[in-house]
């Protein structure tokens, strides 16, 4: 059930008028059986992966707080409760590992030893990547003692299967999305207002800038020969289209479970005002970065092997290098992780590997750049220097982004070559833009730059710390629907013809 | 009591917001000729029904085809129209009246494509009065599409072409007006009866298409299965169903000729399966009707309004002969 679809309007105005028609005491029973409806709906075998995985967490959780609670010796039961860690660990990342990443693994082989081995027949269950990082991330909490482990197996259930974030996130913290979830929840007029500026916001994002953005993408990295003169435009154009279509996806559900009185956790944060690759990733899939810090950075850090490591290395390089050789290590390993996480395929690992290699470069070479400032005389508050920071960091994200919407390495290399070697901005307009040819595009484009534009203003607004969102809520009920029902009717004035494509993190 | 208040703004807010939805629908979605052909078949009793694509629109005259029988008939045939869209239109006539027969016309290259989300399934579903069969049909059809089809159905039309007919929309809507006149164009002319009689052009200039052509593996099981369940309705609802495949140009026969003649085998001895009359002028009634270019004003099997015309006449003598001699 797609968020833009009828279905999904139908669904969500009937769920809204039960949740708030039942006591308040029932609401969560509600969410949850909405919740499994709308992810069965999708897929009923799918649903078995989802109740596999609640339930090992589940159980796994109650079971290590057992322990942790009944033994006498404290760290006895530290070391068998980690046991029962990292058994459900295994059964909950073994699962996905087996349906996402069984085929990559099959087909490399295959072509390492030139054989044609056939491929499994694996479904790839919806938002299974987002649910088993939420419940990785639970068992962990219970484990160091952060979260209480959920009594009632169906109240859990809620939490992993909450139905605003299985398709593309945001990944939910327990301690903070599960109180939400299961107190009574009164008609709040600002939430349900923020929520519904939210959704006209996000629709508008994702159906006029990520559609008219996705096809010129298509056009041009189809034919990356017939457009080369335009291969920067095709990917300005993906860096539009990912981001309209993600952080429009995100402010959908977000605004969505508003309606229900609970908040999401955010997922962005204006990442194109980012000065480095590491605030890119504070600002940008803010919940998978976090959870990558949280549950895999600091304790890959501050493992005991990563210890004696960055000992020797203070050992080999001086003190402060050789501090910094472990996080980077640690770097290098979580952006490989998140790499695959987007997808099993070179290209991705590729791509994670290279977020990682810029920003332990960047850590190991601070020293040296902060010295070469001092010599040029470069005040690190000056505007423009703020300025170039960000637009360093926008180009460092858009040659990653060459490995991501390229078919293959060499596409992308030859993208990359395209891009510095020809420019012939003329080629867009011989891009069709629908059923009527090319007659449509200028005005196409024109609706993107303005639609930038307003983007740009409002993220210019955000970032100085003016809550347009919030601002906008607080006016009468009238001012928020007025305006979102211009939001809304811009779609199908100025979007594209064509049929809504699904959302591109949903895959994963 | 307190919650109410709170949530009445919303709800005055959504009527108000669904009303300037009803209002733009009005204005700039455009009055085509499905409207006046869903209008009629809801409004008034017709005994036979042809459904069917552009071919069957362009090439079957009712009029002509029922002429000296005593019928009365509607031609509710239109580009794009698969046969998810004729086996609702046929319940929507069932719902509405009661049609002594149907006539499916069949193009074969409707039966293997997949048929796109968007304008096409709006073409018919947005002309439907509110009924049982609409519901079913926004369930099978629409359920999953965006919700532009929903509440911005003119989305599929270029702005510049809804701004034009704003006026004339509106007017023709709001006085519940049906001309035909109106959706005449330099190139055709729509019928009271449904027909859409083609202006001649000149036979040595026929456009030339690129039809889908048939093999039976491309054929989707879904579109089958539509048929299946036209075929069926009428069967119990004790309404008479033939299909009829329309003259093609030689020419077209030709080129495509294994295609065709494994299309006529498949549909040939699908109908016969199923105990429905099949007339196929492409191969058993060949020689009935002429396959010259002159007839048509395309190689994809649009005839012009005289070529129509005769044909829908020998059609007529060949369908309510054989009734006849039955």
């Amino acid at each position: 059930m797609s968020m833009t679809s009828n279905l999904f309007l139908i669904f969500l105005l009937s769920l809204l008028v039960i949740y708030y028609l039942v006591p308040h005491t029932v609401q969560w029973i509600v969410l949850l059986a909405a919740s499994y409806v709308y992810y069965l709906a999708a897929s009923a075998a799918a649903g078995l992966f989802l109740i596999y995985s609640t339930f090992v967490s589940w159980l796994g959780a109650l079971g290590m707080e057992r322990i942790l609670k009944n033994s006498e010796d404290r760290k006895e039961g530290k070391k068998a409760a980690r046991k029962y860690l990292i058994l459900c660990l295994i059964l909950d990342f073994g699962m996905l590992a087996f349906l996402k990443y069984t085929n990559f693994l099959i087909f490399n082989i295959g072509r390492l030893f030139h054989s044609d081995v056939s491929l499994l027949h694996l479904i790839l269950p919806l938002g299974i990547s987002y649910y088993t990082f939420q419940t990785a991330g639970y068992l962990l909490d219970v484990y160091w003692g952060r979260a209480e482990a959920e009594k009632n197996c169906f109240r859990f259930a809620l939490f992993v299967s909450f139905f605003p974030q299985m398709v593309q996130g945001p990944i939910g913290r327990f301690e903070k999305l599960a109180p939400q979830l299961y107190t009574p929840h009164y008609f709040d007029r600002q939430i349900v207002n923020e929520g519904i500026i939210r959704i006209a916001w996000g629709l508008f994002k994702k159906m006029i800038l990520a559609e008219w953005a996705a096809v010129f993408v298509d056009a041009i990295f189809a034919e990356p020969d017939r457009f080369s003169g335009i291969a920067v435009f095709g990917l300005l154009m993906y860096t539009v289209q990912l981001y309209g279509d993600f952080s429009g996806g995100i402010d959908v559900m977000l605004g969505v479970s508003c309606l229900f009185g609970i908040r999401l956790d955010e997922n962005f944060r204006q990442p194109f005002f980012a000065v480095s690759i590491s605030d890119f990733w504070q600002r940008w899939h803010i919940t998978l970065g976090t959870w990558m810090k949280d549950y895999l950075m600091y304790p890959l850090t501050l493992s005991r092997w990563m210890n004696r490591l960055g000992k020797r290395c203070r050992k080999i390089f001086g003190k402060k290098k050789g501090r910094l050789v472990p996080v980077c290590i640690s770097n290098l390993i979580v952006f490989f992780v998140v790499g695959i996480w987007h997808g099993a395929s070179w290209n991705n690992i590729g791509w994670g590997l290279y977020n990682g290699v810029i920003i332990a470069l960047s850590s190991l070479l601070a020293g040296e750049f902060a010295l070469a400032k001092q010599k040029l005389h470069i005040n690190d508050k000056a505007g423009w220097y703020h300025g170039f920071m960000m637009l360093r960091t926008f180009i460092l994200i858009n040659i990653s982004w060459y490995f991501d919407c390229a078919d293959s390495f060499g596409q992308a290399m030859k993208m990359m070559r395209y891009s510095v070697t020809r420019f012939a901005p003329g080629e867009l307009l011989e891009i069709s833009s629908g059923k009527l040819g090319t007659a449509y595009t200028p005005y196409a484009l024109l609706t993107l730059a303005l639609g930038c534009l307003a983007l740009l203003i409002v993220s210019i607004l955000r970032e100085k710390g003016i809550g347009v969102r919030e601002k906008i809520a607080a006016r009468p009920v009238p001012a928020v629907a007025a305006l979102s029902l211009v939001l809304i009717v811009l779609i199908p004035m100025f979007g594209p013809m064509a049929a809504a494509r699904g959302f591109l993190y949903a895959q994963f | 009591m307190r919650s109410f208040k709170k949530i009445l703004p919303y709800v005055i807010c959504l009527l108000a917001s669904l009303l300037i939805i009803k209002g733009l629908d009005l204005a700039l979605y455009p009055c085509t000729y499905t409207r006046n052909d869903v209008h009629t078949i809801s409004t008034e009793q017709k005994d036979v029904i042809i459904l069917g694509t552009s071919n069957g629109k362009m090439n079957l005259d009712p009029d002509i085809m029922l002429e000296g029988t005593g019928l009365t008939g509607h031609n509710l045939c239109a580009g794009g129209q698969y046969p998810i869209d004729s086996y609702y239109l046929a319940r929507l006539t069932i719902e509405k009246q009661n049609p002594k027969l149907i006539i499916l016309e069949v193009d074969p290259s409707y039966y293997m494509e997949e048929k796109e989300p968007g304008n096409n399934y709006l073409l018919f579903y947005h002309e439907f009065p509110i009924s049982r069969t609409k519901l079913s049909y926004f369930w099978d059809a629409l359920k999953n599409m965006d919700f532009r089809s929903l509440l911005f159905p003119f989305y599929e039309y270029e702005l510049s072409y809804e701004i034009s007919h704003i006026g004339s929309n509106l007017s023709q809507k709001l006085k519940g007006e049906y001309d035909p006149d109106r959706l005449r164009n330099e190139i055709q002319m729509y019928h009271e009866n449904g027909f859409i009689e083609k202006f001649p052009v000149d036979p040595h200039k026929l456009p030339v298409y690129d039809p889908e052509l048939f093999y039976e593996e491309k054929l989707l099981p879904e579109n089958m299965a539509y048929i299946d369940r036209l075929i069926r309705t009428c069967q119990e609802e004790g309404i008479d169903i033939i299909a009829v495949s329309t003259p093609l140009p030689g020419a077209t026969l030709k080129r495509y000729e294994e295609n065709y003649l494994a299309a006529w085998k498949y549909f040939g001895e699908y109908f016969n399966e199923r105990n429905v009359p099949f007339y196929n002028f492409n191969r058993e009634y060949f020689k009935a009707f002429s396959h010259d270019a002159e007839v048509f004003v395309d190689y994809d099997g649009h005839m012009n309004g005289d070529g129509a015309r005769a044909f829908s006449r020998v059609f007529g003598q060949i369908v309510w002969g054989a009734q006849r001699q039955q």
